[in-house]
């Protein structure tokens, strides 16, 4: 691991010794990374430091890939991948408790699909087994009966996160307005409740035949283990399953957003919200890491521009976020406010537009942008402690596997972190002035239910 | 996502027992992907384990300065360093009718001091890629830092800042007071937040089970007075520590804590008499918050237990874990795998210095309300009473031992949870080494000693809190024999 330890703590100086913030060092995750004739990639990266290691399976398919009235689809499918293969049966969750795994989950993102756990490193057998038989024997123990109690938990989970979750259905509305009928994220990656209903066995067959072949899979290990016995390991689990065509994709790129919709959805909240989204370019495209900046100047700490304008100055909101998600389709910039008490969201809003349109015109003060970078940077340091992230697609392990679906190429951090630096001030200027047009956006407003609907 | 972490007392869960609900059938038709048994035969062979590595939590080390400020250092071979300054004393500290004035003023220290504005603060701490943080639980408040190891200097002196010369400005006060209030409406508009803050109070009354965060009257009457008194009367070097965990040392940090630290006066430690909580309810009884048209009900369901000094605790979070705490728990299994009631149900046994409590939490389709907590509370009295078919068994506690040790494993990767269980174990009063010793002391616990937990058990005397609509889930209940109570408004203030 190149990162540990290249920091030396310099705690000899004084507290009256004013220096300047040091730049960050240039991060780094070493990998190896293989195919298996089947078509599988490898990516390896070794780090003794702990007795753990980090095994994070990405299948190249999401919500991208559902077909027609299928939305959810991919999701439900992940949920489907725990019920058991032919081999290991249906206790694996018992064998992985019992062996000591931690972070033990899958997640479902627009563009892929992953499936993650974190075990001593005396397990990692076990770990390559279980998910070998999941990659070539899940269909010899799927049922009718596993896909009702699935698609139950599913749709509570949908419940839960964002029919009776605080702005969880302004937030689905802004998603389907940006993405509408006809788009393959439209319907978000949680899918609709009838698209939910109408998922049958014979979906998920098809599903798992088509896009988790070994040629769509990529397997990441991180973490504390011997190459050679990993990599013998893989080869008797992974190595027999049949070899698979590699799935085509073709996308017709999505066009641009044309014109300002405007959207209300009433909640039973007691605050309004205003949020607001744009499409921007797809992931790791030139504009990325301005955009990337542009939303830590605009928020996530108490010396940004939203923060200090409309919470501290104005006091018309409580509450203020700025989001790039960038996907292969197209990235969302998102920038949302929950009202304070008694504001009128119209107020909100234009106080959101004020500090765009001055921003798009000036760009950020130099302090602005430096403090902006420094949290960026900040947050991949610390993400790089761990072997892996909560999600699978942060920390080591996450980010190789991150780079490499998009990039190819999941060294591409040294890449990511320069581009992060040369950000400028004009840069923020430009993709802000380019990409977050006030004509071309959907807006929605969270409008409390009336007080005699409430208790 | 297959599982969600959820905040506060939640996560996600489930259990042992049950099967699954239906059983496997063989597929629709024959798969493409599988080779015939004959060569696959050998992948039914589970793969055995190689030799265990021994995974050594760390004793932080441990110093005193002359005001009697504790410093605790825990060396980490990390990038960023986590700094934090913990006092032993929270919201169990308020006087009465200030809920939220410990964690009021945890945020205001970080709203400015006698010599930095609020906003200068943040750009300081900004410069350094970081953010001041401020908290405080039922034991403790504090503020810390995030740091690149070659910051921690600059993050000491931050921190030392805003502990000892908070401005407590009345025109920043009203400017937080109004954004914190919002939040507080902002808890009460999120259903599981709702049903755990009205449970809480329910089981344990006032003052214990008042919001850490603080009730809406409550915090609309507090004063720079009331702020500048807590902090003056709590926030004092003998009743705190200075927790780093990075890339440093323990002379290097002392000598920049005495830097930093060193001027703090010295004073006497606040004398507490914390009221004892109430007795649990004579039965169980619902009590409703109505959420009309809700489409899920947030369950929250309680009973007292003992509090973290006493002895068995490590046999109570045994307990808790084969109940709710693994997904393979029993009322994760029953209610999610099995019954596909919710997308997950978990419990907690919850251990403080004054009290303890089991919890356990779920949210289920509203339509289901009913049989969901005939199914939990049935989950509670099987595990008390081995007569009902489902003794606690070793193969059980085997499983809740092995994923709360490696859990505990786990929390050497990241410096925040490290410093955060070093400031837990202080505030608590025990012992630097507690976290290194919970393998050996949970390795001792036998199936016996867990068995002994559940059987304290009493599913007659729940505190239940259901937030969900009214006129459809309160008829449900009564027609499965549940005495439903709605509840009064001052549960939700």
């Amino acid at each position: 691991m190149t990162f540990r330890g290249a920091l030396v703590l310099a705690l000899a100086l004084s507290t009256s010794s004013a220096r300047a913030a040091p730049a960050t060092k240039v991060p780094e995750i070493p990998f190896e990374k293989y195919a298996l004739d089947n078509g599988l990639e490898v990516i390896l990266h070794r780090d003794p430091a702990l007795p753990l290691v980090a095994v994070n399976l990405w299948y190249h398919v999401g919500p991208v890939n559902e077909p027609p009235k299928r939305s959810g689809f991919a999701h439900l499918f992940e949920h489907l991948m725990f019920t058991g293969s032919k081999h290991v049966g249906t206790g694996f969750d018992k064998l992985l408790e019992s062996a000591g795994a931690t972070n033990v989950n899958g997640t479902t993102s627009w563009d892929r699909t992953n499936y993650f756990e974190t075990v001593p490193r005396e397990q990692l057998e076990l770990c390559l087994w279980i998910e070998s038989d999941r990659m070539g024997f899940f269909l010899d123990t799927l049922s009718a009966g596993a896909l009702e109690v699935q698609r139950g938990v599913v749709k509570n989970e949908r419940r839960q996160s964002y029919e009776d979750a605080p702005y969880g259905k302004s937030s689905l509305e802004l998603l389907d307005t940006l993405f509408p009928q006809g788009h393959p994220y439209h319907g978000a990656v949680i899918g609709s409740m009838s698209d939910l209903d109408a998922a049958r066995l014979s979906d998920a067959e098809a599903f798992f035949r088509t896009y988790y072949a070994p040629s769509n899979a990529t397997l990441t290990l991180a973490g504390d283990f011997a190459p050679d016995t990993a990599k013998r390991w893989i080869a008797r689990y992974f190595g027999p399953l049949p070899k698979r065509p590699r799935p085509t994709v073709k996308h017709r790129p999505t066009p641009a957003f044309a014109s300002l919709v405007r959207k209300t959805v009433v909640e039973p909240v007691e605050l309004s919200r205003v949020s607001m989204g744009w499409l921007t370019p797809p992931a790791y495209s030139r504009e990325t890491a301005a955009l990337e900046l542009a939303a830590a100047v605009l928020a996530g700490g108490k010396a940004t521009r939203l923060y200090r304008k409309l919470v501290v100055e104005k006091k018309l909101a409580s509450e203020v976020e700025a989001d790039l998600d960038p996907n292969s389709l197209a990235g969302i910039f998102s920038v949302s406010a929950v009202a304070a008490s008694g504001k009128p969201a119209k107020e909100v809003e234009a106080a959101i537009d004020a500090v765009l349109v001055e921003l798009s015109a000036k760009g950020p003060t130099q302090a602005e942008l430096d403090r902006a970078r420094r949290r960026v940077l900040f947050g991949l340091m610390s993400q790089l402690q761990q072997l892996n992230g909560p999600d699978g697609e942060s920390g080591r392990a996450g980010l190789l596997q991150r780079f490499n679906h998009y990039l190819g190429d999941p060294g591409h951090l040294r890449q990511w972190h320069a581009s992060i630096e040369a950000v400028t001030r004009d840069d923020v200027r430009r993709v802000l002035a380019a990409q977050l047009d006030l004509t071309r956006r959907v807006i929605v407003t969270t409008v409390p239910e009336p007080k005699g609907k409430r208790p | 996502m297959r599982r969600v972490a959820c905040a506060a007392l939640c996560l996600a869960s489930a259990c042992a027992a049950p099967g699954p609900a239906h059983p496997p059938r063989p597929p629709a038709t024959t798969p493409a992907s599988s080779a015939s048994a004959d060569v696959d035969g050998w992948r039914k062979q589970i793969p055995k384990a190689g030799p265990a590595a021994a995974l050594v939590y760390p004793v932080p080390e441990s110093e005193q300065l002359k005001n009697g400020l504790t410093v605790l250092v825990m060396k980490r071979p990390a990038a960023v360093a986590s700094l934090s300054l913990v006092v032993r004393h929270g919201a169990s500290s308020s006087p009465q009718g200030q809920s939220g004035v410990a964690a009021l003023t945890a945020r205001m220290l970080t709203e400015g001091t006698t010599t930095r504005s609020s906003s200068a603060l943040a750009e300081a701490a900004e410069s350094l890629g970081s953010a001041l943080e401020h908290d405080a639980g039922r034991d403790y408040s504090m503020v810390g830092i995030e740091t690149l190891s070659a910051d921690v200097e600059q993050g000491l002196a931050l921190l030392a800042e805003v502990a000892q010369k908070p401005a407590f400005a009345p025109r920043e006060l009203e400017r937080v007071r109004g954004e914190w209030l919002d939040g507080l409406a902002a808890e009460r508009q999120t259903p599981d937040r709702l049903a755990s803050l009205a449970g809480l109070r329910l089981l344990l009354g006032e003052p214990h089970g008042a919001p850490v965060g603080g009730s809406v009257p409550d915090v609309k009457k507090l004063t720079v007075r009331d702020l500048t008194a807590f902090h003056r009367r709590h926030w004092v070097p003998g009743e705190s520590a200075l927790v780093v965990v990075g890339d440093v040392s323990l002379s290097g940090v002392r000598d920049a804590a005495e830097r930093a630290f060193g001027g703090w006066k010295p004073a006497p430690a606040p004398t507490s008499a914390p009221a004892p909580t109430p007795a649990p309810p004579d039965k169980t009884r619902v009590v409703m918050v109505n959420r009309p048209g809700a489409v899920q009900s947030a369950l929250f369901v309680a009973q007292p237990l003992a509090k973290r000094s006493d002895a068995g605790h490590e046999a109570r979070q045994l307990m808790s874990s084969l109940l709710g705490g693994l997904f393979t728990s029993r009322i994760n299994q029953n209610l999610r795998e099995k019954n596909a009631f919710t997308y997950g149900a978990r419990s907690d046994a919850v251990a403080t210095r004054h009290w303890g409590a089991l919890v356990v939490t779920t949210r289920v389709e509203s339509a289901v309300t009913a049989p969901a907590l005939r199914e939990l509370v049935g989950e509670l009295a099987r595990a008390r009473d081995p007569k009902r078919g489902a003794p606690i068994s070793d193969e059980e506690v085997a499983r809740a031992r092995a994923d709360l040790i490696s859990g505990l494993g786990a929390r050497l990767i990241a410096v925040d949870r490290l410093a955060a269980d070093v400031g837990s174990s202080f505030a608590l009063g025990l012992p630097p080494s507690t976290s290194s010793e919970l393998p050996q002391r949970l390795t001792a616990q036998s199936t016996a000693a867990v068995a002994a937990e559940a059987a304290r058990i009493d599913e007659q005397r729940l505190v239940v809190v259901i937030v969900g609509d009214q006129a459809s889930v309160k008829p449900a209940l009564e027609a499965a024999g549940f005495e439903v109570r709605e509840a009064a408004a001052e549960l939700t203030w």
